[in-house]
């Protein structure tokens, strides 16, 4: 029996992982030899050193940076060494949720490059802030004489009026103190493509919509941005909105654009809680400013008119980003607003907004200023066919999901009409 | 308080926090153990928060066949090691220093000499620890650090327990010949 196999023994019964047979060996030869009982005496010395060292502790806990991570680990769908991707929490659940749209959410998202997200006070539907909300959209239009009114002028009941897009462009004040330092061209140019609608227009309809529009200074224009202004479309209090045709034809050169939507308290925004999330993550984003925030959102209402209205009408916003983001950015977003269900409800994603092409072929043909556009009812069930059509056989061009509420009821964004379609089914992997 | 299965179970129908409660639970226990296999605090503690990212995200594939602690360890050491290769391949006598620690350990009524000696000892044992393998220096700690069992040992470091068992056995001679000369002190 050599050295090396008694030793070992010996390691073994110093950690009492012995049989009983070898415990009675090794007990024998620590009788028989003065040499084996050394070792095991320094053995057992060294042991003691080693369960004398120091104790190491963490000075803080870790469970807030390590969820943190991992968080974004799950969220960006990796994990280190073997790429998998293991979703969970709160935005799994969210994922999870049969009727949140889950296969939806994806196709729409993962070609992101410019988003929106809109946040909409809690308050939003309180009788107070109604009015408040309609008298500034009374103010955003502006003149209201029946000559430069679009469509609807025919009575006293039905407030319209014309919404005031700018091309000046906001002064520094009004972008978020917390807002990027560097330029963005292709986030501004999708923030000019929406909230300032006349930018894609052909030089005919901007001088023809110059006609109608009020003189500098008169509607919603602030002084300091009292620059040319140009007619959107018209709304009336039934919420209806009706685009003037430099509108349609700048829609037609739209870029793709999603929208995260959801309602928030007014600490939230106070506490510019996304603007630092978004600064902190480093993720390039713009905030709107107010004229262009409103003028936005009529251009939303207007697309819900345009795509038959399949989307659920969104409450005006209470601060407007616009963001550039990868997908993994934008599960990031969604996840930080899905995580803070205190203070952030109906979170809604995915909206596709696409170029209207996609929609309905070419734009339409452009209506004189002023006059509202031909729309005999037998070209509208031939366009809602035809598009009907090109949705059935090409990528879907619009997604909008709701968040189910815990009951599994959708969630109801404010003054949200039902859909009158059936979502287009998702694009086959 | 919540057992692990429990928070696991919690945390897998999409309770971040129960995961929290995990990593307050574990956190300094890793963090010591990881601190004597790397000999280095700063790669302990980032190789403590890796481990437990990934247990997070690679919690459902936990089969809980094991204690989550030792499945926590296995991701931990294996983390760890690779960390300190490709980092820090030498281990400097700062490392050590700092490995080693400032808190006296069980010694708050001895004196200073004695303190000051343990730390010394210490020391040595942190220096000698470094000279060894990682699989020797990792199976050591696991053993009379963290008073693992064999059968866990192997269950953490995916080996058979007659392999634990020799490598320990190599680790501790291998450890007493680095301590040869601290003994023969002791001796005289």
């Amino acid at each position: 029996m050599n050295d090396s196999y008694r030793e070992e023994l010996l390691s073994a019964y110093l950690d009492n992982e012995v049989t009983d047979a070898e415990r009675a060996q090794v007990e024998q030869w620590l009788a028989e030899s003065v040499e084996f009982r050394q070792l095991h005496e320094e053995l057992r010395a060294m042991r003691q050193e080693l369960r004398s060292l120091p104790t190491h502790k963490l000075d803080r806990d870790l469970s807030a940076d390590v969820l943190r991570r991992a968080e974004r680990e799950v969220l960006a769908g990796r994990s280190e060494g073997n790429g998998q991707v293991t979703p969970r929490s709160t935005v799994a659940e969210w994922w999870s949720r049969p009727k949140s749209g889950r296969m939806w959410f994806w196709p729409a998202l993962a070609a992101a490059a410019a988003l929106l997200i809109a946040l909409v006070d809690l308050r939003q539907d309180a009788p107070e802030r109604q009015v408040a909300r309609e008298d500034k959209l009374v103010r955003a239009a502006g003149e209201k004489s029946g000559s430069e009114l679009y469509g609807q002028k025919d009575g006293a009941d039905r407030v319209s009026g014309r919404v005031m897009a700018r091309s000046a462009k906001p002064a520094d004040a009004d972008i978020a103190d917390v807002a990027p330092r560097e330029s963005m061209p292709s986030l501004d140019a999708a923030v000019k493509q929406v909230a300032e609608p006349t930018a894609g227009a052909s030089p005919e309809s901007d001088a023809s919509v110059s006609k109608a529009a009020p003189s500098p200074g008169q509607g919603y224009a602030s002084p300091k941005n009292k620059a040319t202004a140009a007619g959107v479309g018209v709304v009336n209090q039934a919420g209806e909105v009706k685009l003037e045709s430099n509108v349609q034809s700048a829609l037609a050169n739209r870029s793709q654009l999603n929208l995260i939507q959801c309602e928030v308290s007014p600490d939230y925004l106070r506490d510019k809680r996304l603007d630092k999330f978004l600064v902190t993550n480093s993720i390039t984003y713009k905030k709107l400013d107010e004229a262009q925030t409103t003028n936005y959102h009529l251009y939303f209402q207007a697309q819900q008119l345009e795509q038959a209205k399949k989307i659920p009408q969104a409450s005006q916003p209470e601060a407007l980003y616009a963001v550039e983001a990868t997908p993994e950015q934008v599960e990031l977003i969604v996840h930080e607003l899905d995580r803070d269900r205190a203070r952030v409800s109906n979170l809604s994603l995915g909206l596709q907004l696409l170029p209207a092409e996609q929609l309905e072929g070419a734009p339409q043909a452009e209506a004189p200023a002023g006059k509202a556009p031909a729309a005999p009812a037998m070209r509208k069930e031939a366009a809602a066919e035809s598009r009907r059509a090109k949705l059935q056989s090409q990528q879907p061009v619009q997604i909008w999901l709701r968040q189910t509420a815990p009951g599994g009821a959708a969630a109801k964004p404010a003054a949200a009409p039902a859909p009158e379609a059936e979502p287009v089914p998702p694009p086959q992997p | 308080m919540n057992d692990d299965a429990q928070l696991i179970g919690e945390t897998l129908r999409g309770n971040p926090a129960a995961f929290g409660q995990l990593v307050t639970r574990y956190q300094d226990r890793l963090y010591n153990t990881l601190v004597h296999v790397v000999g280095s605090t700063d790669l302990a503690h980032d190789a403590v928060q890796d481990a437990l990212v990934q247990a997070y995200v690679k919690l459902e594939t936990f089969e809980q066949n094991s204690s989550f602690y030792t499945w926590l360890y296995r991701i931990a050491v294996n983390l760890a090691i690779s960390r300190r290769r490709r980092e820090r391949p030498m281990q400097s006598v700062e490392q050590v220093r700092e490995a080693v620690g400032h808190e006296p350990v069980d010694t708050a009524a001895d004196a200073p000499d004695s303190r000051l000696e343990q730390r010394e000892r210490a020391g040595q044992v942190q220096q000698a620890l470094t000279a060894l393998s990682d699989e020797h220096r990792t199976i050591l700690i696991l053993r009379e650090v963290e008073d693992c069992s064999y059968e866990q040992i192997a269950e953490m470091l995916d080996l058979p327990i007659g392999t634990i068992r020799s490598r320990l056995h190599r680790a501790r001679l291998q450890l007493r010949e680095q301590l040869k000369g601290m003994f023969q002190e002791d001796r005289t």
